[in-house]
C-alpha cells in the first residue's frame, strides 16, 4: 500500500465517526428543534392551535408540567423511519402551503372533522402505553376502550377525543363554524 | 283496663300518618317526588359534578333519575355527565344558570362551569358503543330521514295537503307524524337548545348538529336504555305499525307472535348480547331474527343484513348495494343465507327452504301480477294527460298508492313474516280489487279521452 493511500485511509478512519456523530447530533437536534409550539408557533395560522394548546393539559394547563410536543401527536410513532419520512413530508407541505396557498381561506373548522388523518394513535399510545391496562380499574373507561383495543372498531382515538390536545379551539380560531364535542 | 289499653294503641296507630303529614311543610308534598321516599348515596365512580346532577335531578325528575339507577349505566358508574357534558364551545352547549331560572334550587349543586347538552348524539353512544354505531351507520334505519330530504311530493303532501299550507300550522303534521319515527335534522335556538320545529322527537334517523346521524333512545329508551326492552317486539311496533307497514300486527298474526304472546312473559330478556339463544325464549321476536347473534350469527344492529328483498318498495328487488342510502341496501343472497342460519336454530331446512319459497311467490306474484300492470297502466294515462295534477284528489293514483305502499306492503310482508290474514285480506283480497278499480277507470279515461 502506498503510503499516500495510508494516510488517506488514517483520515477517513478518524474523521468518519466525527462527521456521523456531527450528522447525528445536527438531525437530532433539527428533529428536537422543530418539534415543539414554538417553532410550529412561528407561522402565524398555528396561533390559534398554539394558544389552544397552551390552555389544554396536554399544553400549558397540566399540573406536573408535563408537556407534549406538537410532533408527538401529528407525527406517527411506529418506527424511526417512518417518523422521520412522516415529518419530512409534513415538514414540506406546510412550508410549500405557507408560501403558496391564501391561508385566509382554509377553513380550520372544516379540517377538524378529518382530524383522524393528522393525529396519529401510534403517537397517542407512544405516551399512553399503559391505556389499556390503566382503564381496567374504570368500568366505564374499561367498557368504552374495550372494542378499540379488541379491534373491533375502526375508530381512533380522536374520533372520541375530538378536543385532546387543544382546549377552547373554536374560542381561538377565525370562524367558528362547528364546534367542539367532549 | 285491657280494653282501654287497646283502644289507645288502635287511636295512635290510626292517626300517625296524619301526624307526620302535620310535621311537614304544607305545599311540599309532591306526586312523584323520590327525593322525599328515597335518598340515593352512590360513591363509587362518580366525580362530585355527576353527584350533584343525581342529588337535585331525582327531585326533579325522579323518573329520570330512578331510570337510570335501573341501568346498566348506573350499575358501571356511566353518570349524567358521561352523556350529557360537552365543551363549552359546543353548538349544544348551555349553562343552567344561564338558560333557566334557578332561584329556588339548592345553590351548593349547582356547578357553575359545568357546560350540558340537551341533545346526546348517537356520535356520543359511539364512544363507548363504536362497533354498535358504525353497524346502524350501515344500515337502512340510517335513511330513515335523510330520504325524506329529496322528496317533493312527500313535502307536498304534509305540507300543503294534510298542513292546508297554514302558515303557523302546515308543519303540525311532520312534528306530531313524520319526524316521531323518521326524525328530523334537529335545530338549535340561539341559547343552543333544540328548537319546537325539531325537538322532542323519537324518530329513527336524527341528523344531530354535530352532523351523526340515528337515535339509540328509538328502540333503547331513555333513562335506562334496556336491552331486555330493544329485544321485545314493543320497541320495534312504536313504528312499524298501522295500513302501510302492519309489522308489529304481522308479527302477533305469526306462529312466532302467537308463542310470544302465549309465554313471553317468562323468558330471559337480558341475557349477554351474543349468548341470548333459543332456551332464553321459546319463540323469535323482531330483534331475535333480524339482529341477535344466534347461533352462528354475529350480533349486528344493521337490521338491513339478513334480508333478501325490498319488501317496502313499489317494486321488490333482490338487494345489491352497500350503499345505505340506496332503496337496494345490503346483499339479498348473503342476507337470505343469514336469515336461514337464524331460522335453523328452531326449524329443519325443509321447513326454512319450504317457508321462503312460499314467502318469494308472494312477494314474486305482487311483483307480476299486480305491480308490473297497474305501473303500465300509470304511465299511459301519464303519457295521455289523463292523470290530475293533484295526486291526492284523483281516484286512480290514489288507488296506485294503495296498492303499493298499504296493500302491496301487507301482502308481501305477511309473506315474508308468516303472517296468513295480512298476506290475504289485508293483502292479495284487497290487491285484486285495487286492480279492478284501476282497470276500470283506466279503461273509462281511455275511451272517454277525459278525467272523469
Amino acid at each position: 500500500m502506498k503510503p499516500k493511500t495510508v494516510k488517506y485511509l488514517a483520515v477517513v478512519v478518524l474523521l468518519a465517526p466525527v462527521v456521523v456523530l456531527a450528522s447525528w447530533i445536527a438531525t437530532e437536534t433539527m428533529v428536537q428543534e422543530t418539534a415543539g409550539e414554538e417553532f410550529c408557533g412561528s407561522c402565524h395560522t398555528m396561533a390559534p392551535m398554539v394558544a389552544s394548546y397552551n390552555a389544554d393539559i396536554h399544553g400549558g394547563s397540566h399540573p406536573q408540567g408535563v408537556r407534549a410536543k406538537c410532533t408527538q401527536c401529528h407525527i406517527p410513532d411506529d418506527n424511526v423511519v417512518t417518523y422521520i419520512l412522516a415529518k419530512a413530508r409534513f415538514g414540506i407541505h406546510d412550508a410549500w402551503a405557507q408560501m403558496t396557498y391564501d391561508l385566509d381561506a382554509i377553513d380550520w373548522q372544516a379540517k377538524r372533522a378529518h382530524r383522524e388523518l393528522y393525529v396519529f394513535d401510534s403517537a397517542c399510545l407512544g405516551c399512553h402505553k399503559d391505556l389499556e391496562q390503566a382503564t381496567m380499574a374504570q368500568p366505564a373507561a374499561f367498557v368504552a376502550h374495550r372494542p378499540y383495543f379488541l379491534g373491533e372498531t375502526q375508530m381512533k382515538c380522536v374520533s372520541c377525543h375530538p378536543n385532546v390536545g387543544h382546549e377552547y379551539l373554536s374560542r381561538y380560531l377565525p370562524d367558528p363554524k362547528i364546534g367542539d364535542q367532549p | 283496663m285491657n280494653v282501654r289499653i287497646l283502644f289507645l294503641v288502635i287511636a295512635t296507630a290510626l292517626l300517625a300518618p296524619a301526624i307526620v303529614l302535620a310535621q311537614q311543610p304544607a305545599g311540599t308534598e309532591q306526586v312523584g317526588d323520590l327525593s322525599g321516599v328515597k335518598a340515593i348515596t352512590i360513591e363509587r365512580g362518580l366525580t362530585p359534578e355527576a353527584k350533584n346532577c343525581i342529588t337535585c335531578h331525582r327531585a326533579v325528575q325522579p323518573g329520570i333519575v330512578s331510570d337510570w339507577v335501573d341501568s346498566r349505566h348506573g350499575h358501571v358508574g356511566v353518570s349524567c355527565l358521561d352523556c350529557h357534558a360537552v365543551a363549552e364551545d359546543s353548538p349544544t352547549a348551555i349553562l343552567h344558570e344561564e338558560v333557566l331560572d334557578m332561584e329556588g334550587y339548592d345553590q351548593n349543586l349547582l356547578d357553575r362551569g359545568v357546560y350540558v347538552s340537551v341533545l346526546v348524539p348517537p356520535s356520543t353512544c359511539a364512544r363507548c358503543h363504536p362497533v354498535e354505531v358504525e353497524q346502524f351507520d350501515s344500515s337502512g334505519h340510517f335513511r330513515s330521514f335523510h330520504q325524506i330530504i329529496p322528496k317533493d311530493s312527500l313535502h307536498a303532501l304534509v305540507l300543503t295537503h294534510e298542513g292546508r299550507d297554514l302558515p303557523d300550522l302546515k308543519t303540525a303534521p311532520d312534528e306530531t307524524g313524520c319526524m316521531q319515527c323518521h326524525g328530523t335534522e334537529i335545530k338549535l335556538d340561539d341559547d343552543g337548545r333544540p328548537t319546537q320545529r325539531t325537538w322532542p322527537n323519537g324518530g329513527m334517523g336524527n341528523i344531530y348538529p354535530d352532523g351523526s346521524t340515528g337515535n339509540c333512545s328509538a328502540c333503547h329508551t331513555r333513562h335506562k336504555f334496556s336491552i331486555a326492552e330493544a329485544r321485545k317486539p314493543w320497541a320495534c311496533a312504536s313504528c312499524h305499525l298501522g295500513p302501510d307497514h302492519p309489522d308489529i300486527e304481522i308479527f302477533e298474526n305469526s306462529k312466532h307472535g302467537h308463542v310470544y304472546n302465549a309465554e313471553g312473559d317468562s323468558w330471559e330478556w337480558d341475557t349477554a348480547p351474543g349468548a341470548w339463544e333459543p332456551g332464553d325464549y321459546r319463540g323469535p321476536t323482531c330483534a331475535t331474527c333480524h339482529m341477535s347473534g344466534i347461533g352462528e350469527l354475529r350480533t349486528t344492529h344493521n337490521v338491513s343484513e339478513r334480508l333478501y328483498w325490498n319488501g317496502w318498495a313499489k317494486r321488490s328487488e333482490v338487494r345489491n348495494s352497500n350503499d345505505p342510502m340506496s332503496p337496494l341496501l345490503g346483499n339479498g343472497p348473503e342476507g337470505r343465507k343469514k336469515m336461514k342460519q337464524a331460522c335453523a336454530s328452531c326449524h329443519s331446512e325443509i321447513h326454512t327452504d319450504n317457508f321462503f319459497d312460499q314467502a318469494d311467490k308472494a312477494v314474486r306474484l305482487y311483483n307480476e301480477g299486480y305491480y308490473d300492470p297497474a305501473k303500465k297502466m300509470l304511465d299511459e294515462l301519464q303519457a295521455k294527460g289523463l292523470l290530475k295534477e293533484n295526486p291526492w284528489n284523483d281516484e286512480f293514483q290514489i288507488t296506485f298508492y294503495h296498492l303499493w305502499h298499504h296493500e302491496g306492503r301487507r301482502a308481501r310482508q305477511g309473506a315474508l313474516m308468516g303472517a296468513p290474514d295480512y298476506a290475504h285480506w289485508h293483502g292479495f283480497f284487497e290487491l285484486q280489487q285495487d286492480l279492478y278499480k284501476l282497470q276500470d277507470i283506466y279503461e273509462k279515461r281511455l275511451e272517454s279521452n277525459s278525467i272523469e
